[in-house]
């Protein structure tokens, strides 16, 4: 957090970001979506997922990259799963559509799971696996992109970072939520690194020849958690999503068919799982409230103050950043300044 | 691999562990079952989830730990899900059934999802998600266990070091499968670091005051992998797995409410396998198939998966590495040495073995 750090209100950011996308042809409602979840990210801190990205949909926009008014079509359904043609809808748009009607499915089969081909963009993708919390189910969801990421002994990009989140619902705390990238650090840290003008552990990343760099503006190629595990999992979530639904995304880069550079064009799955059909559901939250405190009572490894369950951190930005604004550096600013300039839209108050 | 390592064949290695659980009171038919997943195991060089376990089995029965004549229900069902009671069942008894019938629901609604409770060791988690590659599925099977590894930021055991394993079949290639647990190495490498009198890496284990080691004997408690990654991944699977059905197995262990069993950590039926490094065997898992027929053209999606492994395997490689291998490859590599070749036995495993065969009066494989 640097000295020219302004901060705005979350209510009017969104209000801003709802604006910006209607402008560009998006439809109210899917504009208001679209605001809500990447302001969600900037609540949580996550703000590599946040309103930064506005310039870069605007401009995906005007390529044709990302379509304002998709016809989201349902190609297939069962009692339990669906596959969703998203026509290049904004990620958020499509996401929330599909997670609602797995949800659906998951009420009347116990589970709900749906593939969405060519989405653009996600956003943050805990957003979606909370949907199916707030509605007493676990919501699970990962996603794949074309390739980013170096497999498991290669010194070149051959797979995706692809994220997964799994989310449950607790009673007196809040939901636990994991969201993590395959790779061992997340896109969005190296960018903050290149902000802050310092190196990233080695391990991280290669440059764009295969070399191992620390330098964040070199680096090219992300590395995968845990060696073979990170870079396995990644491989079998193209093979669960993308080529389950015919529209493989490493495959044409690796034969050389299309380039790598480019476009956020996603696959995905998206999945509710229904507790009540299995046990209580006020049970299952007690269970997970007891696991919680079970586990942050656990003695201390040497310099932590505090155990964290996956989403703690997140949840305690969110309280913060909900009272007292979300904090954006100037870089963000003057993007955001540039885009209220291009559609003569009011900023937030306070940039 | 020691000079005095014998090798035998898996067809007669096989017949003598189904014998052995026929007659610890399995059904032959149980028995063989179990038999095949502990070969499919030492075929594929995974010897720590094959026939090493057999004497821990034997002595797990005996304690009434592992049930040879269980009464396995179907508690719930829906179109897409089933809950199965294992009422302690062996794993690959309990497993194989969970996933034959996932497999069924999957081909009528695309996907099977079942949760198996209170079921017993299920040895090498490959042999599940491959039996759906197998059928034209992928197929998803994750494992919960009471707690083995460190959460992120703690020096004590609070999660498990839960596998997951993921396959999916392919047409020129060999199934893709991907079996890999939730810490940096799997208990095996620990097992085989133990034989070895080699130290292990810091950053795999804590001994049981917490401290980190590098003594693979003093190694109780596991590390999860990449930190908060594998921690937060374990932790889920207990999530939507163990809780899900009303069956925690963290909780109680965390909470005091059951104390660690330790006496039968101390039998000396299960010298030479690690009895302090064996997991507990009660455990809960998610056992999935999604049928790819449902979804795209199957022989479409097999080249698919044909031309994605060709084209990972002729990446640049990375220095060090002379081959770029996808999930599953080098175990099937493995696998057909020792199809040949017979499946090499260390001379502990062997001890172990024929006091069993001695016990039971069945005869040893030849060779052994």
């Amino acid at each position: 957090m640097s000295q020219s750090e302004v901060r705005v209100a979350w209510e009017a950011l969104k209000e801003f970001a709802k604006e910006v996308f209607v402008r560009v042809g998006v439809p109210p409602k899917d504009a208001e979506t679209e605001a809500e979840v990447l302001v969600w990210a900037n609540r949580r801190g996550v703000d590599s997922h946040g309103v930064l990205q506005i310039p870069f949909y605007v401009q995906e926009v005007d390529g044709g990259y990302m379509n304002p008014k998709p016809n989201i079509q349902v190609l297939k359904e069962t009692p339990a799963t669906l596959v969703i043609e998203a026509d290049l809808a904004f990620g958020p748009v499509v996401t929330t559509f599909t997670m609602n009607r797995a949800i659906e499915k998951a009420k009347e089969a116990g589970i709900g799971w749906a593939f969405i081909r060519n989405t653009s963009h996600q956003g943050s993708m805990g957003y979606y696996s909370m949907m199916a919390v707030k509605k007493d189910m676990a919501g699970i969801a990962f996603v794949c992109t074309p390739p980013g990421m170096a497999p498991y002994g290669a010194r070149a990009a051959g797979v995706d970072n692809s994220p997964i989140t799994i989310s449950v619902p607790a009673k007196r705390h809040r939901p636990l939520i994991l969201d993590m990238a395959t790779s061992v650090a997340a896109g969005g840290k190296i960018k903050l690194a290149i902000d802050k003008g310092i190196s990233i552990p080695e391990g991280w990343a290669l440059d764009k020849e295969g070399n191992p760099t620390i330098d964040p503006k070199q680096a090219a190629t992300l590395l995968p958690f845990g060696g073979p595990k990170g870079s396995g999992l990644a491989l079998m979530f193209e093979c669960l999503s993308s080529i389950m639904v015919g529209n493989p995304l490493l495959e044409p880069v690796l034969l050389g068919h299309k380039k790598g550079e480019g476009h956020q064009i996603q696959n995905s799955v998206v999945v509710a799982i229904d507790i009540s059909q299995f046990t209580d559901v006020e049970g299952y939250k007690e269970h997970i409230d007891n696991l919680i405190d079970g586990l942050k009572a656990l003695p201390r490894a040497e310099g932590f103050n505090e155990i964290f369950v996956p989403g703690e951190p997140e949840w305690r930005t969110f309280d913060e950043r909900s009272r007292n604004g979300i904090p954006l550096p100037e870089g963000t600013v003057r993007r955001l300044r540039s885009v209220a300039e291009k559609f003569g839209i009011k900023l937030p108050p306070g940039l | 691999m020691t000079h005095s390592e014998v090798k035998v064949s898996w067809e007669a290695l096989s017949e003598f562990a189904r014998e052995v659980f026929v007659r610890v009171g399995m059904s032959p038919e149980d028995a063989a079952t179990e038999a095949a997943v502990l070969m499919w195991a030492n075929l594929r060089g995974v010897d720590s989830h094959g026939v090493l376990r057999i004497p821990w089995y034997v002595g797990n029965v005996d304690r009434g730990i592992m049930n040879p004549k269980p009464n396995i229900k179907v508690v719930k069902e829906t179109p897409a899900t089933l809950v199965v009671e294992s009422d302690q069942a062996f794993g690959p008894v309990v497993t194989v059934f969970a996933m034959n019938r996932v497999m069924e629901k999957a081909k009528k609604v695309g996907i099977g999802w079942a949760f198996i409770c209170n079921h017993t060791h299920q040895g090498a988690m490959g042999y599940y998600s491959q039996m759906a590659a197998n059928n034209d599925m992928a197929g998803i099977v994750f494992v919960c266990s009471p707690p083995n590894m460190a959460p992120y930021g703690a020096r004590a055991a609070g999660i498990s070091n839960s596998p997951i394993t993921i396959a999916v079949p392919a047409k020129r290639h060999r199934v893709l499968f991907l079996d890999m647990a939730t810490s940096v190495a799997a208990r095996g490498k620990i097992w085989l670091a133990v034989d070895k009198g080699v130290p292990i890496p810091e950053g795999w284990a804590l001994d049981k005051e917490g401290n980190a080691t590098t003594d693979p004997s003093q190694a109780v408690i596991f590390l999860p992998v990449s930190g908060p990654k594998g921690s937060g991944l374990a932790l889920m699977f207990e999530c939507i797995s163990s809780v899900m059905v009303g069956n925690p197995l963290l909780e109680p262990r965390l909470l005091g409410k059951e104390v660690e069993p330790s006496s039968r950590t101390k039998k000396t039926e299960v010298k030479g396998s690690h009895p302090d490094h064996v997991p507990r065997p009660i455990q809960n898992s998610v056992v999935a198939a999604i049928d790819i027929g449902t979804f795209t053209d199957v022989d479409g999606y097999k080249e698919h998966i044909d031309n994605l492994i060709d084209g990972l395997k002729s990446l640049p490689k990375a220095e060090g590495f002379s081959e770029i291998f996808v999930p599953g490859e080098p175990e099937e590599r493995a696998f057909d040495d020792r199809s040949r070749n017979g499946i090499p036995l260390p001379e502990g495993t062997i001890r172990n073995l024929r006091s069993i065969a001695e016990r039971f009066s069945i005869k040893l494989p030849p060779g052994l």
